[in-house]
Order: structure tokens, then sequence, then C-alpha cells
């Protein structure tokens, strides 16, 4: 990006991302320069394939990666004028769980199965409080029933509460702390649909009464439909197309984004059958130097596998897409 | 599974086992050991039992290069010859434990029902009484000598095996290739030798080749209580018996043997634990 | 555990039933060794019967916690064991916990550490100790610490001093057992959600290994540790043999020489006895760490309740 962006301007500012996973074989390239910018009480939604880098930008921004196999070896992360890569540990314990929180895929093991849920979320308050834990236990049950538990399952076990119940938990424990950003790593994807209903609506109202700026992660185009203002679609560890939800589902410029939505049926459209994207995503051991995407895409042309396309802005800002056809297209209509 | 599936999967051990440095090394010194038992007699520079009271307690020198014990007899070629006895306590013992273990684990894991309860309840009674305690009160009972230290060993060894067996036995047995298996109405037999065994194997070398080593320790234990390898019979445990009363002006009698005892339990160590990574790569973390 | 000693009972028995040996050559002195004397002797210890008239005879004193007189010494056995084995009770005890101090931390070095230098000399070192042999462990202590520094005392223990070698003798082998075991299942565990959870919310790194992930790898730690505390019986027989403590071990061994059947047998039993005891105490530190076994366990009763409940409704 061209923008000379300004440390402190944004609110979350991740500058050339690179994340790398050192193994005895290879060398995995997770995240390839990812830059991304997020204002305050704005929400982002992270779309991309399984595998594609997602949760390891999620992770970066914690600094929860984990070490070994995983390096950060490049970028920049600037969260409310600091860069977060640089600070030392005891600093960066001090933002976790309090300024910038997690919301994990999995409630059924993000939950520490021996200890009670209500002791799990008080840990979080006491962390970043110091108060007693008589009161820190108080705040906590407070947060069950904010969350929709009933107070007196303050001592009950997570395998005594169904999964749905868990995640409510989970993010119990995320909002403890009244945090400025929420990573939302697919936090419905292992619920049933019915009760991803309810976590998501649950979620948007905690948003708004906590005026938290959120990074929902996620392949599932309805929930970001739902819930986000703003989009990257990420692609083998690189940012493909950034834009306001509105640009992403109405004037989509990547071929990728294009698949996605090709891959999810509509009611407005008569559709006699799917179109996935063909192929897979490339090994990220041992990705190309062209474009990633050049390998599955429709319209493939030389240019495509012989150089590596830059970002270009769309007409609409702030809306960017990483591909040769964009350029081509700029100024048309889209 | 096909015969070049199965070279394959040998192959592919192999390949796991020599990227292990701790597991090779153990294998050189099994190796070395074998080598040591089987040429015993043209390595040792004296015979175990040839005496020469002149050099009791003699110094390391050129003649005695680890020196010499109360009688004057040659500790090297006792150490040497210390390892046959060992190795032969150590095997047969797991031999034994082996053949009872499987016979009884394959035999209570594929038939189950009321059998395999009243084995397993057997079992349980059996391992309520420590290994050691059971093997001293059986070697005694039988009397002592080192065949009967072998019988004791394998026998209290056997429990661990057969438990295991069947319980590879019990996980395969529900597994979907068996119901294939019985869906073409192959015969019971067939189903026995043709799946099960290939894939309960695994489990069962790898605690052979730890087994072997503490086969070992038990025998020797027994040696040096008194109930194994009786004298003059060079063997490490009942060396150190002897050399215990020594002890205070002659350290390195107990030394040597003890050392050679525990480079050689170390080593079917080394090479049962890396062979468990070979074999079964989910056990490695 | 009732039925269990019953037949370690019957199976010491049937080993002495079917072995050679006999006791009255080890009373009379070898000159009287004639058939009258042999027979006259037989019918003293009773040994005539039938095996399961004795069998039982046996048991029925036992109930009444009479374990019999020993052929040579013509003590109670039941006494001896009540003044042996407390050294022997002692020495497990304190190795136990040696090898748990010594034995847990050392496993989470070693996962905490996974692939490194580290984690390679731990395993190294703990396959070192499993491959020691315990006697020759023993001596090698008693040389250093008691010879060559004069530190410790090598025979006897009538001061606490002397529990040292004999209990450090015996933790070697499942110190090993347990470091293999933290490091294999505090792997497992560092690599849950929970962890990470726990970071985010940014616990320090020391809490986060010791106060979830550690707590979350003691049930497979405590049943190593369980299931070695045969091990450290056994163990203690040795120590005891080596730095010469009157314990239960040398009390076992001359009954087994002299074909003291009482002895063995008594000894045997109360070994076998407390083994079963301490696995009993085992399951119930189960449901103590672990609340998912727990409320299994209530849930169990609770259904059991039911049942009843249901039964007598239905009788009534």
């Amino acid at each position: 990006m061209e923008k000379t962006a300004q440390a402190g301007e944004a609110f979350l500012d991740i500058k050339d991302l690179v994340v790398e996973y050192h193994t005895d074989d290879a060398v995995i390239h997770a995240v390839n320069g990812v830059n991304l910018k997020l204002a305050k009480g704005e929400t982002l939604g992270l779309v991309g394939e399984t595998g594609a880098g997602k949760t390891s930008i999620a992770r970066s921004i914690l600094r929860i990666l984990p070490d070994p196999p995983a390096k950060i070896m490049k970028g920049e992360i600037w969260f409310n004028g600091e860069n977060i890569l640089k600070l030392p540990e005891k600093k960066v314990r001090s933002i976790r769980g309090d300024k910038i929180s997690m919301i994990f895929q999995d409630p059924m093991t993000a939950l520490n199965p021996i200890e009670t849920v209500g002791s799990q979320i008080s840990e979080a308050i006491r962390l970043h409080n110091s108060i007693s834990r008589a009161d820190a236990n108080k705040q906590a049950v407070q947060m069950l029933e904010t969350v929709g538990i009933p107070g007196k399952r303050f001592t009950n076990y997570p395998l005594e509460f169904s999964g749905g119940m868990k995640q409510r938990v989970v993010i119990a424990m995320a909002l403890a702390c009244k945090p400025e950003l929420l990573l939302a790593d697919e936090p419905t994807t292992a619920l049933d649909v019915t009760i991803q209903a309810q976590v998501l609506e649950m979620m948007r109202d905690l948003q708004k009464d906590f005026g938290a700026s959120v990074i929902l992660i996620t392949h599932d185009l309805g929930i970001v439909a739902e819930m986000c203002e703003k989009v990257a679609i990420i692609y083998a560890g690189e940012v493909v197309e950034y834009g306001t939800a509105e640009d992403i589902f109405d004037h989509r410029a990547h071929p990728y984004t294009e698949g996605l939505f090709g891959s999810i049926p509509t009611i407005h459209t008569k559709t006699k059958r799917l179109n996935p994207i063909r192929g897979m995503m490339p090994d990220p051991a041992n990705l190309p130097s062209c474009c990633r995407f050049a390998g599955r895409c429709p319209y493939t042309t030389d240019e495509c596998t012989s150089s590596y396309p830059e970002m270009v802005e769309c007409k609409s800002q702030p809306h960017t897409v990483r591909c040769v056809r964009a350029r081509v297209k700029e100024g048309g209509s889209q | 599974m096909s015969r070049g599936k199965k070279q394959l999967r040998i192959y592919e051990v192999w390949r796991q086992l020599r990227k292990n440095k701790f597991a090779m090394a153990g294998m050189v010194i099994i190796i070395l050991l074998a080598l040591v038992t089987i040429f015993a007699d043209q390595l040792a520079p004296y015979h175990f039992e040839t005496a020469d009271f002149s050099a009791s307690f003699a110094r390391p020198s050129a003649e005695h290069p680890l020196g010499c014990d109360k009688l004057g007899r040659d500790t090297l070629s006792r150490v040497i010859y210390g390892a046959r006895t060992s190795l032969q306590i150590g095997l047969g013992a797991t031999v034994i434990a082996t053949v009872v273990g499987v016979v009884l684990g394959a035999f209570c894991g594929y038939y189950g029902g009321w059998i395999d309860t009243i084995f397993m309840r057997f079992l349980d009674i059996f391992q309520s009484i420590p290994n050691l305690l059971f093997s001293i009160v059986l070697a005694a009972s039988l009397g002592v000598g080192v065949k009967n230290a072998i019988i004791a060993v394998g026998i209290t060894s056997a429990p661990l095996f057969a438990r295991m067996i069947r319980g590879s036995i019990m996980q395969i047995r529900g597994s979907e290739y068996i119901e294939a298996a019985r869906s073409i109405n192959a015969r019971d037999p067939r189903v026995i030798i043709k799946h099960i065994i290939p894939n309960a194997i695994s489990p069962v070398i790898v605690q052979i080749t730890m087994k072997i080593g503490s086969a070992i320790i038990y025998g020797a234990t027994l040696s040096f209580i008194g109930l194994g390898a009786q004298p003059p019979t060079a063997e490490w445990g009942a060396m150190i018996s002897e050399a215990r009363n020594y002890i205070r002006n002659y350290p390195a009698l107990i030394m040597y043997p003890g050392a050679a005892l525990m480079i050689c339990v170390l080593a079917f160590n080394l090479f049962g634990d890396g062979l468990r990574d070979a074999l079964d790569p989910r056990l490695k973390n | 555990m009732i039925p269990t000693l019953l037949c370690v009972v019957l199976l010491i028995f049937v080993l002495f039933e079917i072995t050679p040996g006999d006791p009255a050559l080890t009373i009379l002195p070898s000159d009287s060794w004639t058939e009258e004397n042999i027979a006259r002797v037989h019918k003293e210890l009773g040994l005539d019967d039938p095996i399961l008239v004795r069998y039982v005879r046996y048991l029925g004193n036992a109930v009444q916690g009479d374990l019999g007189t020993s052929y040579l010494t013509k003590t109670s056995v039941t006494n001896e064991i009540a003044q042996k084995f407390p050294y022997t009770m002692k020495i497990t005890f304190i190795s136990v916990i040696m090898a748990i101090v010594a034995g847990i931390p050392f496993g989470v070095i070693a996962a905490k550490h996974q692939y490194t230098l580290t984690d390679n000399i731990s395993v190294f070192i703990s396959l070192l100790f499993v491959s020691m042999p315990n006697f020759w462990f023993a001596l090698l202590l008693a040389r250093f610490f008691g010879v060559q520094l004069g530190w410790l005392p090598t025979t006897g223990v009538e001061t606490w001093t002397g529990y040292i070698l004999p209990s450090a003798t015996v933790a070697i082998t499942s110190l090993a057992a347990i470091t293999r075991q933290t490091r294999s299942s505090m792997l497992e565990q560092i690599r849950q959600d929970y962890v990470v959870t726990a970071r985010a919310k940014g616990q320090i790194e020391g809490k986060v290994i010791y106060g979830h992930a550690l707590k979350n790898a003691l049930i497979p730690i405590i049943t190593v540790v369980g299931t070695n505390i045969a091990n450290h019986l056994g163990g203690t027989l040795v120590a005891e043999t080596i730095f010469s403590i009157p314990g239960l071990a040398k009390y076992m061994i001359t009954g087994l020489n002299g074909r003291d059947y009482p002895v063995v047998l008594g000894s045997v039993l109360f070994i076998s006895a407390v083994f079963c005891i301490v696995m009993m105490v085992v399951d119930i530190i189960y449901a103590v760490v672990d609340p998912r076994i727990r409320i299994q366990m209530m849930k169990k009763n609770n259904s059991g309740r039911k049942t009843k409940a249901r039964k007598e409704a239905a009788a009534a």
C-alpha cells in the first residue's frame, strides 16, 4: 500500500506481517506480508479456507503462536500506538486478555476441563485487576449472567455444559476485562446451526454494549454479511481482497472471492449445482513466486504465471485487490 | 497386507530408526554384546574359573587388564563370560514371558467372554504381588540356579505381555477390516493369523526389547541375593555380590560388572525406545 | 481386595506344594534326618493334612490376625511383621516422595524444551536410571556417600539419615518412569487449546505450565506412581538387604531359605494387602484430582439410588 500510514493513526495496524513455521523438513509460509487496518469499533472479517493463515494472523496479534515451530519473521503490529511485536513479554501479557482478548474455535477444548468455569473467568479478571478473589468471583458471576448462563453454575465444570454453553463461557471469559479488541477465531464453526445464530446475536449485542473492535475469522460468508463492516479475503497467507462488506458482496474483484461466492447457494438465483473452486491451495511450504491463485484461477494469463501481482486500489475506497485483472478493469465499470 | 507393502513398512521403520542416534548406539552395543557372548572363549584371556592365588586382588596390569578378584580370577574374563550368563537369563526369561503371555493374551483377547474375565482376574491377582517379590519367592521355591532364575523371571513378566496382547487384540477385533474379513466368510484361524497378529505385533516387539533389559536386571538381582547363578559361575549380579564384601578397599571390583550390566540394559532400552518411536509414530508425541 | 488376597495365599500354598523342598529338613539337624523324625515334625506342623484343609485353617487364623508361628524361631509371625513392617513402609514412602519430587519437574522441563539438548539429555538420563540395577546403584551410593565422603551411614537406621541412601536407591527406578510419563503427558497437554486460552488471558508462563497443564497431566502420572509402588516395595527388599535394615525383606528371605512357610506366607500376604490398599488410595486420589471422575462417580451413585428407588416403588 502506498498510502503513508502513521503509527497510531489506526487503532490496529498490521504492517507486512510474515509468519513462518519451521519444521525439520520444511519451512511453511503461513503468513506472507499481510497489511491490515482496523478502526475503533469496527468489525473486520477475515475470510479464507482452512490453512490460509487466518488464525496465525490473529495469534500474532496476541503473540501466542506456538513457538517453536512458529516464528514471526517480519512486520509490525501497531496497537494503540505501540508495536506489539517489539514490546517486552511482560507488557504483552498485560495486554492479553485485558485490552485484546480472543475467542477460540472449539469451545470443547478451549476450557480447562478440570477447573470450574467460574474460576477460569475470575482468573482472567484477577490477572488484570487488583481485586480480591471474592470480588473477582462476583464479577465472574455477572459475566456468566451477561452471556445468558445462570450465575449459580459458576461452580460447574466444563463437562457439565453443552457446546453452545461452553462457547458462551469462552465469550464471557474473553469479555471479562472489557477488551478494546476482540479476536474471534471461527467462534461458531464447532456449534450447531441453531446455536450459531444465538451465539452470533449475543456477540453482536455485547459488541455494541462493550464498544469493542472485532476481528472475526470465518469461512462463512453468511456470518460476514451479518456481522462485518470490513472484509479481508485471505488466500495462501496473503490478503487478496480488502474492502467494505458491500464492496466485497456487490463489487468483488478477485477471482478467488468470486469463487467463494460461487460455492454458496443463494435463493435468488437458480443454481443447478454449486461451483466449488477447482483444485487445492498451493502447498504453503512450496509457494509459487507468481500469483498464488494462478493454478486455480479460470482467468489465468501468462502474466499471472510469470509475475507477482501487487495490490491494486479499486474505484470505491477503501477497496483493494491483488489481481492483474483488476488493474486492467480499472477505470471501467465493475 | 501384501508382501510389497510389508517390505515397504519394514523399510520405513528402518529409515525412522536410523535417524535416531540413541537407538543406533543401542543397536551397535547389542551387536557387540552378541559377538562377545558368542566368542567369549576366544576373547577372554583366561577361563572364568581359573584362579591364581598369587594374583589375589591384583591391580590392573598387562596380564590382567582389569585386575583380579579375591581368588585371583581375571576380572575381564569373568565380565566377558558374565555377559553370556546374563544375556542367557535375560533372553531366556523374555522368551518364556513372550510365549506364555502371547498365548494367554491372544486366547483371552480373541475369545473374550467369561474365559477372558477369569484369566484377567487371575492376572490382576498375580500383579498385586510386587514383581521382584514374586520372582524371589518363585526362584527360592524352585531352588537356586540359572535355569530356575530364568523360569522365575519369565513367569513373573508374562502377565504384562498377556495384558498388552489382549489389549491390542481387543482393539483390533472391533475394527472394520476384521468385520470385512468376517463378511467374506474367512474362518477364525485365518482371521487371527492374517489380520490380528500383524497388527498386534508392533507393541509386542517394543515390549520384548524393553523387557530383555529389565529381565537382565531381575536375573542379576536374583543372583545378587544368592538365588540365581551360583559360584563359580561368572554372572554380573553374582560378581557384584562377591565383590561387595571388599567394597571399602577394592571398589573397582563392583564397578566393572555393574557398568557392564548397566550398559547392556541401557542398550536394550535405547533400542526399544527408538523402535517404539519408529514403529508407532503416534506414540512419539 | 479380599478375593485377591485369598488367591495370593492359595498361589503360594500351591507353589510350595509343587516345588521340591521340605521344611522338616531345615528344622531338624542333618544327623537326625530319619523318616520317623521327619514324620513327627510334619505332624507337629500340621503338614500331613491335605492342602485344602491347611489352606482353610490358615485363612481362619489369618482372619483373626494370627499369621502363624515361625517354624524355625517359634515366634509369632504377626508380631514380627508388626515390628519389621514400619521400616519397610518408611523406606517405601520416602522413596515414593523422592521419586515424585524429582521426577515431575524433570519431566516438565524435558517437555518444555522438546527436541532441544535439554530434552535429549533428560530422556537419556531417565533411560540411564531405568537401566541402573537397584542393588548396584545402592552399592555405589554406599561407597561414595558412606565410605568416601563419610556423610551418611551405610548400615542400619538408628538415625533418620540412615533412611536417605536406602530410599534413594529405591527411588531411581520409578523416578525414571515418572519423568518419562510426565514428559509425554505434558507434551500432550501443552498442545491443548485450553493452554492457549490461559496464555491469551495473560497468565504468566509458569502458572500456565504448572497451574493448568500439569494439573491436567497428573492423571496418567498418578497411575504410573501407583503401579510403581509395587516396584518400590520390591526395591525396598533389595535396599534392606544391602543397608542391613531389619525390615520385612530380610525376614522374608530368611524364611524362604529355611522354607519357613508361615514367615513367607505372612510377608507376601501382608505386602500384597498393603499394595491393594495403596491402589485403592490411588483411585480416591484420581477422584480428588479430576472432577470428571468425581462427577461420573456421583452420577453412578445417583443412578444407582434411582434404580433402587424405582425398584422399591415397584415393590410397594
